[in-house]
């Protein structure tokens, strides 16, 4: 059983002035448990669209997503917030740490509404990422860098099925990117976990073996581009 | 899933200690004003009607009731004159009247001792009487109830704090009720004992013979068999019905007053200031009301973020109403906390000025509904506080508020 599949995705967004803009149309794209796949593309054309589809926070115009087995767009709101709390590890550009939460309590976060506190599993996650003196520290403690790695631990906490990575290095600089990068993978190797990071850095394609092209995914870039 | 979102607004009302502080604040002064207002009316009214001394009535010189239960029981205010010494006499030789009055203590009053009043009475209001059920005044220690025939005086418990006064003491009186330094009686007057407390209006007071009164150094020889007042114990309360017409409406000369009649009237004339007080209580309670929606609703808007990043970790809606309303109730909680300390401060100084001017004791801190009412009140003020932000920690629109979209 593939871990995602994807098949004629759409999704479009209102208009101010009425009607509506298409933003997205992947007609197929799958990935088996365990990949690592990266879609590099430019900025603003629609990767985190298609990535909140996948994690549900998104509902699409049409099409299909099937997460290891369910399909996320007919379940239900709750069922959603359910199938994140479980089965995916979300990293963003920004971070997004709760800056009223220790690194400790944040990673703690990522596992509070899905299978439960387990601190031991979160100091092992933080002292994975190197960051186990650090466990009491406020997020405006740390250095960007290890923000990140803050961010990493908290997206595996829940031992999730697939690590969706939004832009992970885009606030990084490029020694600190290619080390977020390969913690990523070896966080998700060691949990069984797929990945599938998107990224406007060319240089992050380099540390993926499966990479796609958004523009070529896309059907709608496709059409602007043509 | 509901201890999680417990312990993130805990989080979240340490992370905004400041704004937490204000809010629970004015919840504390809403509860804790509401709480001293009812608690000080109640047992103020219970207490002042209770504290009759164990006497139903008192009979002085014709004037105002209240004026005359003011003076005779609560010994606050001027006498409104003299009636004979041998009142009682006469009352006891009524055929109509005489078998139904218990108990006849007289007492004069007209001077002090650095403010606190000296009055006149007999030993049998302490060693027969009783003030309550089942409780008659007790002497402290070796102490002994003055000799009618001796310039003696026995101290009531919270005089003799205030004036330092031990048995064995001497004193000179001073004229009048109020302590003039240049109107000092020639008498001499020695302490033999001090009252054990009572809480009653007997403790302020120094108690002398009644006839150190009527003969005391520069007193009108004229008036010195008066005496000011005759506190009665009924034998049957029937008996008012008879008293009451024969001094007040047939008499001229004599006011018939009844005790726990005249104070709950008095208590009556007050409460349009309770009123007052309940509504500045009430209007607090609103304005804390609206404190804690400002507080919670303008977080929301710096929260938007947090709320979207909370929801994109698996939050339900549900999660973040319940984190909310937990903010909200646990400003309340804390307010409630705070507002039990409040009202203690309020009701200690409270009840200390209330036993200064008048000697009577209240028990503030006996259990009444309204310990559980004010509380219960201040947590579904708290619930109704938190309704709005809740609905809009609801709406948040996750993917707008999460990242800007690439």
């Amino acid at each position: 059983m593939a871990l995602l599949e994807i098949k004629n995705l759409q999704k479009s967004y209102p208009l101010p002035g009425g009607g509506r803009v298409k933003v997205l149309e992947v007609q197929g794209f799958r990935m088996e448990p365990g990949d690592k796949v990266v879609i590099q593309g430019e900025s603003g054309s629609g990767k985190t669209t298609f990535l909140h589809l996948i994690a549900g926070i998104l509902r699409a115009d049409a099409g299909s997503v099937s997460l290891a087995g369910k399909e996320v767009l007919i379940l239900s709101e709750s069922a959603r917030d359910r199938l994140r709390a479980t089965s995916i590890g979300y990293i963003f550009q920004t971070f997004n740490l709760l800056q009223g939460f220790t690194c400790l309590e944040n990673v703690l976060l990522g596992m509070s509404f899905g299978p439960g506190i387990d601190e031991c599993r979160a100091r092992q996650l933080l002292k994975v990422v190197g960051l186990e003196n650090r466990l009491n520290h406020y997020p405006r403690q740390l250095s960007v860098g290890q923000q990140q790695r803050v961010a990493l631990a908290r997206a595996l906490a829940n031992r999730p099925k697939l690590v969706l990575a939004d832009e992970p290095t885009g606030n990084l600089d490029p020694a600190n990117s290619r080390a977020a990068i390969e913690l990523l993978q070896e966080l998700c190797d060691a949990d069984g976990a797929g990945l599938l990071v998107v990224s406007h850095d060319i240089k992050v394609m380099d540390s993926f073996s499966e990479k796609v092209s958004w523009a070529r995914l896309n059907r709608v870039i496709r059409e602007i581009k043509s | 899933m509901k201890g999680t979102a417990l312990w993130i607004a805990l989080k979240s009302l340490r992370q905004h200690a400041l704004s937490t502080s204000i809010a629970a604040t004015s919840i504390a002064l809403a509860g804790g004003l509401l709480m001293a207002v009812w608690i000080l009316r109640s047992e103020a009214e219970n207490t002042f009607a209770r504290s009759t001394g164990g006497f139903d009535a008192v009979l002085g010189a014709r004037g105002s009731q209240l004026q005359l239960v003011l003076n005779s029981i609560f010994h606050l205010e001027a006498s409104p004159g003299t009636i004979p010494g041998n009142t009682a006499l006469l009352l006891r030789r009524n055929p109509m009247v005489g078998r139904a009055i218990g108990r006849a203590i007289p007492i004069a009053v007209g001077d002090n001792y650095k403010g606190y009043r000296l009055v006149g009475t007999v030993k049998e209001l302490f060693e027969e009487h009783e003030y309550a059920e089942g409780r008659k005044f007790k002497v402290l220690g070796r102490g002994a109830v003055f000799e009618g025939d001796q310039k003696q005086a026995l101290a009531g418990s919270f005089a003799a704090e205030k004036l330092g006064l031990k048995v064995g003491d001497t004193f000179q009186p001073y004229h009048g009720l109020t302590y003039v330094e240049e109107n000092q009686h020639a008498d001499l007057y020695t302490v033999t004992g001090i009252l054990e407390q009572s809480g009653t209006p007997v403790d302020r007071v120094i108690w002398i013979p009644i006839q150190g009164i009527q003969n005391m150094d520069g007193h009108r020889e004229e008036t010195r068999g008066d005496i000011s007042a005759l506190l009665i114990k009924l034998k049957s309360k029937t008996a008012v019905a008879i008293l009451d017409p024969m001094f007040n409406r047939q008499g001229k000369d004599y006011t018939f007053a009844q005790i726990t009649p005249v104070m709950s009237r008095f208590f009556q004339k007050f409460g349009w200031f309770e009123k007052v007080l309940e509504l500045v209580a009430y209007m607090v309670a609103l304005s804390a009301a609206g404190t804690i929606l400002a507080i919670l609703y303008n977080s929301m808007n710096e929260k938007r973020r947090e709320i979207a990043i909370l929801r994109s970790l698996g939050a339900r809606r549900g999660t973040l109403v319940s984190i909310v309303l937990f903010q909200s109730m646990g400003i309340a909680l804390l307010g409630i906390v705070l507002s039990f300390v409040f009202f203690t401060g309020v009701a200690l100084v409270a009840a200390g000025l209330i036993r200064n001017e008048t000697g009577v004791s209240l028990d503030l801190f006996a259990f009444h509904e309204v310990f559980i009412w004010v509380p219960i009140g201040m947590l579904l003020l708290g619930l109704f506080s938190g309704l709005v932000p809740a609905v809009k920690a609801y709406q948040t629109e996750v993917s707008r508020n999460l990242t800007p979209t690439s």
